[in-house]
This record gives C-alpha cells, structure tokens and sequence, in this order.
C-alpha cells in the first residue's frame, strides 16, 4: 500500500514537473521580460517598470492591433458562417461527394502555412497590400478548426428531429433556423473562440503577405524581436497569450473538446 | 437531383478549390518557370545546392525526432495521469492551451529560458559554474528539436486523451479480475487499446512538426535552414519561381513521410 502511494507521487510529480517546464515557466519567462527595463547578469532581474507596456500605445502599435482586430474578425466569421453551412450540407442533405468535400474542408491543416500563403501571392498578385488576401490566408488556416468542431457538433443531432419537423411542415429554412442552429450553438461559438486565439497568434501566413500598411502583431512581434527590442516584444506576446487564453476558457466553459 | 440542388452545393466546393487547390496548382506550375520558358531547372539548382540539401535533412531529420521522442514520452504522461480524475480534466484544459499559444513567443521562452542568457542557465552557472549544454545547441537542428518537443507535445497529448476517454472502464476492471496487474496490464490492455488515438496523435505531430514555421524561424534563422525557411528566403529575395520549387518539395515530402507512416505503423493497427 506505501508502494503505491509512493509510486503515486512519483507520477504525479513528474506529470506537473513536465506540465510546469512545457506550459507555466515560458509564460513566466515572458511575462517577466515585459516587465523589466533591461535584463542584466542576475538570474531574476532587479528592476521592474512599465516602460514597453506603454510603448503599446504608439500608433504602429495601435494600427496593428487594430488590423489584427479587423483580420482576424472577418476570417473568424467567415470561416464559421463557411463551415456551419458546410456541416450542414453534409450531415442533412444526400449528395455524391461527401468525402471529397470533407477532405477539402480539413486539407488546409496538413499543407505547411507558407506554402499556403505563396499559393495565394501567386494566384492575387493584385491583393497584395490589402487585407483581403490576408482574411482568405486565415480563412484557410482557421476553417479546418471551426469546422471539425461545427461539424462534430451538428453529427450528433438526432435525425428524426429533422425528420419529425419535415413531417409537420416546416420549410427546409425554418428546420435549419429554427431547429439545428440553435442546437449547433455551442460547437459555433467554442470554435469562434479558439479559431480566434489561432488567427491572433498566426505567423507563417501573415509574413508572407503583410504589406506596408496591413501588418499585425505577430508580424510586429517577430521584427521587434529582430532589431528592436525584446521587451517590446514580450508585451505584445503576453497581449495575444491573454487573448488565447480568454478563447480556451470560453472553449472549456462550453465542454467542447479542443484537439486542434 | 434538380438544379436548385446544384446551386446549393456549389459554393461549399467551389471555395475550397478557388482558394486552396487552384492557388496550390499554379505554385506547382510557377516552380516550372525560369529565364527559358518552361524547364526544370529550378529542381535541378535545389538538388545541386547544398543548402537546400541541408535544409531536407535538416526538415526530415527534425520531423523524425521530434515524433519518436514526443509519442513515447506523451504516453508515459498519459500513463501517469490515468486513474485521477481531477488531475486528467486539469491537464485537458492545460494541454490545450498550445493551440492558440504563439509558438514563436514560446520560442522567445525558450531562449530566456535555456540560452546562454536565459534563467535556467543563468541558475545553472551561478550553482555550477557551468553552462548548460542547451547554451549552445539551442539554436540548432538539435535545439529546436527540443523546442518542438515541448511545444508539440500537448498537441500529441490532447488525441489520446480523447480516446481514453472512450474506453470504457469496465474493461480495465475486467482484465484486472482476470488476474492481470501493472506491465502486464498496460501492455496487454491499455495500450492497445490507446492504440488508435496515439497513431493518430503521431500522424499529427509528425506532420506539424514537419512543416514547423514559427519555431524555427526565431531559432534558427541564419542558423539552421529548414524547409519552410528556405521558402520564406526566397520570398525575401523575391524569388517566386525558386520559393514555389522549395513549396512543391515541401508536400511531396510530407506527403510521402505521410504515406510511409502509414506503411510503417498498419501493423498496430492490426491489433
């Protein structure tokens, strides 16, 4: 009986050690570098203040939070009004190519985000600058999410629901309006939160087609940590990590199951 | 099958293939072009050269380690935490906070972390007057190795935990009765039955850490070139043609890794 509570703690010792150097320590890391002015040869630094978090507050900043607001939103809606509509073709209506639609929706997510991006720059060259080609690089990227979770939702409804309602005379609208949006809810809104933290944080496809006037954070976080200062950086970082971290709350608030 | 039928399926095609099929065929057609028309002489400069020689190896080599080291470790993890309920929905909300974690300001941890500047070695040389072996090998093919490690590892964790939550626990209860305890148990029992969510977990790691961007960029630019590095220098260069022979490379390569995995792990699958 103390072998196995000694094995016991063992395990559970060497689950959260792992947990604590894999998940909290960077973000300590991090938080700290947004707090201290400079970092010297001490192992914690010794002087706080908040200089980089107002530096937050220049216009570049601004604009691209803003921009990364206006990206990030659109793809967001898209994807989810894309997807919902999707998923509904697919598990109510009877059609020949069910798998190949499938397999088109999910297809984004095994392709490397840069190449995604270059396809786009070849195909719109005309787009470049604007923030179109961006909201359909996010669209891509986050639509395998929004719909694995829309869709994974919708598959369980019951479908003599929607037999029972056809039978009783509802028109196909009033049945998708009425009866399986207000069931797909939680899957529509748990996937509008973690595809949100996702297009925040997304890199390979926003450095390939940001442009002079349309960049955003995670753009700003990579030259930043390039040839300006760390710090900075860090702030920005620790903005986008709350963001994500509001999203996989909501997420788990709604007990969808996120294995993105 | 009327036509109203049509037009209501059409856009849920035509999406996809306008936006991500379509832009994937003219990246394979660009990579095509060169000074002379149509020639293949972007692949024959990619095969010739040594960066981007070393930059496949470098891609194959962090892909492969990655996977073999994530996927046993992943399942000691999920081992450990099997039987406490409160522990396992804790690590559910914890493992997946990567996926919407920046993993390029994870890298930024980590190099505050295990650099030569970094809190850990900083810890280490003031108690040991040494550096940490990471110090060094950070910013190398073996240092984001380390880094997709940690990164990619809730990502293999969250799919077995969801097929462990499928099992039933009679089972275990079962095998127990009949005599079955400890190795024997997990082997026989367990493990086989995690079976599927750990190859599919596998597949997945092994494809994202693969096609690794964000990582690589903050570690190993100038450094260490990968693939989807070399792309995103050429596009720098402003290269189109080049960047869509190294983007061609980049999915037959993980198509073909995809392909042999397959191969490679149909026997578990048989179980």
């Amino acid at each position: 009986m103390i072998e196995m509570k000694f094995l016991k703690t063992i395990q559970l010792s060497f689950v959260s050690i792992s947990m604590f150097f894999i998940i909290i320590f960077p973000f300590i890391v991090v938080l700290l570098l947004s707090l201290t002015p400079r970092w010297g040869y001490e192992v914690i630094p010794t002087s706080y203040s908040l200089k980089w978090w107002a530096m937050l507050l220049q216009p570049k900043f601004l604009r691209a939070a803003i921009n990364t607001g206006i990206i990030s939103g659109s793809a967001v809606a898209l994807s989810i009004a894309f997807s919902t509509y999707v998923s509904y073709l697919l598990t109510f209506r009877q059609f020949r190519g069910k798998e190949t639609l499938f397999l088109l929706m999910m297809s984004p997510m095994y392709v490397a985000s840069v190449v995604i991006a270059l396809g786009l720059l070849i195909m719109f060259p005309l787009l470049r600058n604007t923030p179109w080609i961006l909201i359909i690089g996010h669209f891509l990227v986050v639509t395998p999410v929004t719909f694995r979770l829309i869709y994974g939702v919708m598959r369980k409804i019951d479908q003599n629901l929607f037999e029972a309602a056809e039978s009783l005379g509802a028109s196909r609208w009033t049945i998708a309006t009425d009866i399986i949006l207000p069931l797909t809810k939680s899957g529509i809104i748990a996937g509008a939160a973690l595809a949100l933290g996702l297009s925040m944080s997304e890199l390979g496809i926003t450095i390939l087609l940001y442009g002079p006037s349309w960049y955003t954070l995670s753009v700003l976080i990579y030259t930043e940590s390039q040839w300006g200062s760390i710090g900075l950086a860090a702030a920005m970082g620790t903005v986008l990590i709350a963001i994500a971290s509001a999203a996989i709350i909501i997420v788990h608030r709604l007990g969808a199951e996120v294995t993105a | 099958m009327n036509i109203k039928n049509y037009i209501i399926l059409l856009p849920a095609f035509l999406l996809p293939i306008v936006f991500f099929v379509t832009p994937l065929f003219l990246t394979a057609i660009n990579s095509l072009s060169s000074d002379h028309g149509f020639t293949l002489e972007n692949y024959v400069r990619f095969f010739t050269s040594e960066i981007y020689i070393t930059s496949i190896i470098n891609t194959l080599r962090i892909g492969f380690f990655s996977t073999a080291l994530i996927v046993p470790f992943g399942v000691l993890i999920v081992l450990a935490v099997r039987k406490n309920k409160r522990v396992r929905n804790f690590m559910k909300i914890l493992t997946s906070i990567p996926a919407v974690f920046p993993s390029y300001v994870f890298a930024i941890a980590l190099i505050y972390m295990y650099g030569s500047a970094g809190i850990i070695n900083r810890l280490f040389l003031s108690l040991f007057n040494k550096e940490l072996p990471t110090a060094t090998i950070l910013f190398s093919w073996q240092g984001i190795i380390f880094a997709n490690i940690m990164f990619f590892m809730p990502f293999f964790i969250a799919p077995v935990f969801a097929t462990l939550d499928t099992l039933d626990p009679s089972l275990e209860e079962a095998a127990q009765s009949l005599g079955s305890h400890g190795l024997h148990l997990i082997r026989r029992v367990i493990l086989p039955s995690l079976m599927p969510g750990i190859l599919a977990g596998g597949l997945l790691t092994l494809l994202m850490t693969l096609n690794v961007f964000g990582v690589v960029l903050f570690l190993g630019w100038g450094k260490t070139y990968t693939l989807t590095l070399a792309l995103f220098s050429e596009m720098e260069y402003f290269r189109p043609a080049m960047a869509s022979t190294v983007a061609v490379i980049i999915i037959l390569l993980s198509a073909s890794t995809v392909i042999c995995y397959r191969r490679a792990t149909r026997f578990f699958e048989g179980r």
